[in-house]
């Protein structure tokens, strides 16, 4: 697994070594990024909120525990809970419903990610095509469009309580297609 | 309430909720092993959506951000004597099945949380056996929840819990075996004074559809003698 090398560099980093922190950027930067853009949109403020989630990752790697997870499952939810705290700050809530009240978020995936994410890509992609249309649906707006499930309820023209259960049982079977903690 | 705060582990492992809500979720996992367990799984999960949309970023950010990591200083260690981090670990053994090196992991943490002493070795030959199966337990009105490991080719389970408030004096909590033959009595459960329980027991499950939970006086009885608490499919 590339997660071994990523715990490893991350446990340097805690010791304060700045070369593991340049190879953890080069092998952790692109998903990072794409996931950051994908949430804000904006690439200004992707590059923005990008350096700050390196810069809290540095910052708090002493603080890092395995039995907290992978490496890179913590640096990837730094990301995305900073990308979504700026967004939910920067916008309206009201705009980005109505955004993405018309948008397909199937079809945000850049094509120029890099090669080194390509095994995990098609195995996520495999997976989410295990779930049914509703659930990929309420999952890509929550996590790829940043929403919580009260906008999700919006979007989907559905209850709250559906589109909490929705997101739960849809996550649980992505979870098990992909077998996360068997390895 | 309570039944509200489990069914959050999908969207609090998404960021899909307000601040508020989500620090009301992180008070309650502080507490809540079952949840924790699937919040790790769920997190580790929503961590490989992201490399789905993985895009290099500009050239020029990397030198921006080694630039300012040059001028800042790291936060230092932390330890934490906390419930979350025993919680986490014992997760890992439900989750990682067949994960032997995790296991290790696993047993530390139960031997230094003082449980029963042949836990931890039973739970860890357990919980590695090919053949081993989980079921999960919820109830939607308490905090109740619990998953159980079977392994049918060693005819034992183990059982973690939390949630069994005090079944009152004179009472206990009671496992039940659901088949075509209606409850079978699967085992007497013990909790500890928080009502958390991690135990194994000679377990059959084999003609079971469901396991079920019931309170029972003391001793437990041969048939259910009230409601079912929480039950899950086998």
């Amino acid at each position: 697994m590339r997660g071994g090398v990523e715990g490893q560099l991350l446990q340097q980093v805690a010791q304060g070594d700045r070369d593991a922190f340049a190879q953890l950027y080069d092998l952790v930067s692109p998903r990072v990024f794409g996931l950051v853009r994908t949430v804000v949109r904006d690439r200004a403020m992707a590059e923005e909120v990008t350096q700050e989630v390196f810069l809290q990752v540095w910052k708090q790697a002493p603080r890092f525990r395995p039995d907290m997870g992978s490496a890179t499952a913590w640096i990837s939810t730094v990301a995305h809970r900073r990308a979504v705290d700026r967004v939910r700050s920067e916008e309206a809530s009201r705009a980005r419903l109505q955004r993405d009240q018309r948008m397909d978020m199937t079809s945000a995936p850049g094509p120029e990610s890099a090669m080194l994410d390509q095994v995990d890509r098609q195995r996520v992609r495999a997976a989410l095509a295990q779930l049914t249309e509703r659930q990929r649906r309420a999952i890509e707006l929550a996590y790829y469009g940043g929403h919580t499930y009260e906008e999700v309820a919006v979007l989907l023209d559905i209850p709250v309580g559906t589109a909490k259960t929705r997101i739960r049982d849809g996550l649980i079977r992505l979870r098990d297609a992909m077998g996360v903690g068997d390895e | 309430m309570s039944e509200d705060l489990h069914t959050l582990v999908g969207v609090y492992a998404l960021d899909a909720l307000e601040p508020l809500e989500r620090r009301r979720f992180e008070a309650h996992l502080d507490g809540c092993v079952t949840c924790a367990i699937d919040v790790e799984g769920l997190t580790a999960t929503a961590a490989l959506l992201a490399s789905a949309v993985a895009e290099a970023p500009p050239a020029g950010l990397r030198a921006q951000v080694l630039a300012q990591v040059a001028e800042t200083r790291q936060d230092p260690p932390v330890v934490r004597p906390h419930n979350i981090r025993r919680v986490s670990r014992l997760g890992r053994v439900f989750m990682s099945v067949a994960a032997a090196t995790l296991l290790v992991v696993g047993v530390v943490a139960l031997t230094t949380r003082g449980g029963g002493s042949s836990v931890p070795g039973e739970l860890a030959s357990l919980v590695a056996a090919p053949d081993a199966q989980l079921v999960d337990l919820r109830d939607q009105s308490t905090d109740l929840m619990m998953r159980v490991v079977w392994s049918p080719s060693a005819g034992k389970g183990a059982v973690v819990a939390n949630g069994l408030a005090d079944p009152g004096a004179g009472h206990t909590y009671q496992m039940w075996a659901i088949g075509a033959d209606g409850p079978q009595p699967a085992g007497l459960l013990e909790p500890d004074d928080k009502g958390e329980l991690v135990a194994t027991m000679d377990l059959d499950l084999a003609g079971a559809a469901m396991v079920g939970v019931t309170v029972e006086p003391a001793g437990g009885s041969p048939k259910p003698t009230t409601t079912v608490l929480a039950s899950g499919t086998v």
